[in-house]
């Protein structure tokens, strides 16, 4: 009976990890999908909104609602911000290029996190935020209230993105310019425009999963950004790149693998092996498990 | 035309009428547009008119510079010579956005349709500039087109190249734009097709529609066309009335096989 508890409770907790990895995902395609980039320090700049809770959660004596509010504003307005930035780059689809300057963008402002916000030591938010109360309590295991917020947040957010791309106006003209620019143009969508939009978009949903980052671990530090961009970067790869439906799964995966590998595993195995399974999968599938598809 | 007793005044009111009526008339009026590709020379002074419910036909060969002359409209390319005016405004410095929003549509070499997406997205992307209501437009389009209401879930890669074709013009006429440039639509479809195309092109200009009609098959577009322009390596070579046109000894030694 034990045993099954145990492995129930990895089960609960990498389910509520995968989903968060689910929603990075989700933003990394998007940006792909619509922009060509691959963004490879928005994971640092969702870090970024952390620190922003925290700031405000601090100096507001931990008023949630501003904390909360204050980690989906900074996330937008950094998307908004940094997407002028790129566009010389997607028009020129000089993707090398926008590489590195993503690359850039992560590390200034991982080394601004490290150096102006609390001595460069992790960041500590407020049991509050966490939800300590039980919510689900069956013999060993005991779900936070937090945990079950962030797993059914995680899938809300998920499903909302989907159905904003699939159902609305916004969502399809997104569609339209990452599957043919060229059209999308002669349909009168501003390229441009929509890269910053899905570039505050993205900065958007980063924000919301900022706080659910905070609420399900507590903490944050200014390397959290360069681990989840490697977990990020491993589903894409193991889903196919841009693949929407793939990399919901492979993120789920990945963190019902991380938790199991944590739970009965000496040691954090779980990038060796993630990215062992994307070695092999790229060597035998190279368009990954899900192929190409928009 | 005879407006007043005054002989003097009366030339004056004439000229003023003609000119005021050009001006009403004219939907499309294109002057001195050169267009490069790097150093390349794709169209070269171009000058050309549409009037309202007409088809202006423009034939040339591959590379003649006809699709050109479309993606200059468009604002997709860019002229650094001369101006296009567009019912009365001046279009030539507008972004692409702000010209398809003002009422020109663009039906691109093999339709442009969104493969991924099924033929009901591909037609409500046709509207996202038009202001009024989206469902009377939509059943508009099905009137016309009735098959792709059969199969508005179906994604557009499934259809054939005459479908393909059929959601490409539905979608162009999703927003009740004024002028509906269509580059080559006939262009690799069966010959059946082919006709079933050009009686579609019929039809639009039956409701009132401008077009402007590029194509290698000179015979079917000629003989349709109320005026024509003839291409030539970005230069327009010929330019009258279709049917004009049509017994022109070039033309029909250059296009039409003698």
């Amino acid at each position: 009976m034990l045993v099954v508890e145990v492995f129930v409770a990895q089960l609960v907790s990498g389910i509520k990890l995968g989903s968060l990895y689910a929603v990075v995902v989700i933003c990394y395609n998007l940006l792909i999908l619509v922009t060509g980039i691959l963004h490879l320090g928005y994971a640092s700049l969702l870090v970024l909104s952390m620190y922003a809770a925290w700031f405000v959660l601090n100096a507001t004596d931990n008023n949630l609602i501003l904390g909360i509010f204050a980690a989906i504003l900074s996330g937008t307005v950094i998307g908004a911000v940094t997407a002028p930035i790129f566009l010389p780059f997607i028009r020129r689809r000089a993707v090398l290029e926008a590489l590195v300057i993503s690359l850039a963008l992560g590390i200034i402002s991982a080394d601004i996190m490290s150096h102006w916000f609390n001595l460069g030591l992790p960041i500590a938010f407020p049991p509050s935020l966490q939800m300590e109360g039980t919510a689900i309590r069956w013999g060993l295991i005991i779900i936070r209230m937090g945990e079950l917020v962030t797993l059914f947040a995680g899938i809300i957010i998920v499903f909302a993105f989907l159905y904003f791309l699939n159902k609305t106006k916004r969502g399809r003209m997104l569609r339209a310019v990452a599957q043919d620019t060229e059209v999308a143009r002669i349909l009168g969508i501003s390229v441009s425009k929509t890269a910053i939009f899905s570039f505050a978009l993205a900065g958007l949903i980063g924000g919301l999963t900022a706080i659910l980052f905070a609420m399900s671990t507590g903490t944050g530090s200014s390397i959290l950004g360069d681990s989840l961009s490697i977990k990020a970067l491993a589903v894409l790869f193991l889903a196919s790149i841009g693949n929407l439906k793939g990399g919901l799964i492979c993120a789920i995966i990945l963190g019902v693998v991380e938790s199991l590998a944590m739970g009965y595993l000496p040691g954090d195995w779980t990038n060796a092996i993630a990215f062992s399974v994307v070695v092999v999968i790229l060597l035998f599938k190279p368009e990954g498990l899900f192929g190409e598809q928009h | 035309m005879r407006l007043c007793g005054e002989p003097g005044l009366n030339l004056y009111l004439t000229a003023f009428w003609r000119v005021f009526m050009q001006r009403v008339g004219k939907v499309l009026h294109m002057e001195n547009i050169s267009v490069f590709y790097g150093r390349i020379c794709a169209i070269r002074n171009v000058t050309l008119e549409a009037h309202e419910g007409e088809i202006v036909g423009l034939i040339g060969a591959n590379g003649a510079g006809k699709s050109t002359v479309m993606k200059a409209v468009l604002g997709i390319q860019r002229s650094h010579t001369g101006s296009i005016q567009f019912m009365g405004r001046d279009i030539t410095r507008m972004s692409t956005e702000s010209i398809v929003a003002s009422g020109i549509v663009y039906v691109p070499e093999g339709g442009g349709v969104l493969p991924f997406m099924t033929i009901l997205e591909n037609l409500q992307l046709g509207a996202i500039h038009f202001k009024g209501d989206l469902h009377e437009r939509l059943k508009r389009v099905f009137e016309r087109f009735p098959i792709l209401d059969e199969r508005k879930h179906q994604l557009a890669g499934t259809l054939s190249g005459g479908e393909r074709q059929m959601v490409a013009i539905g979608r162009a006429l999703m927003s009740a734009p004024k002028l509906v440039m269509l580059d080559e639509p006939s262009l690799g479809l069966a010959p059946k097709i082919v006709s079933e195309v050009f009686n579609i092109i019929l039809d639009l200009q039956k409701t009132g529609y401008t077009l402007l009609l590029s194509e290698q098959n000179a015979k079917k577009t000629l003989q349709r066309s109320d005026r024509a322009y003839v291409f030539q390596t970005g230069d327009i070579l010929l330019h009258g009335n279709g049917k004009e046109l049509l017994d022109n000894p070039d033309v029909q030694q250059a296009y039409l096989g003698g």
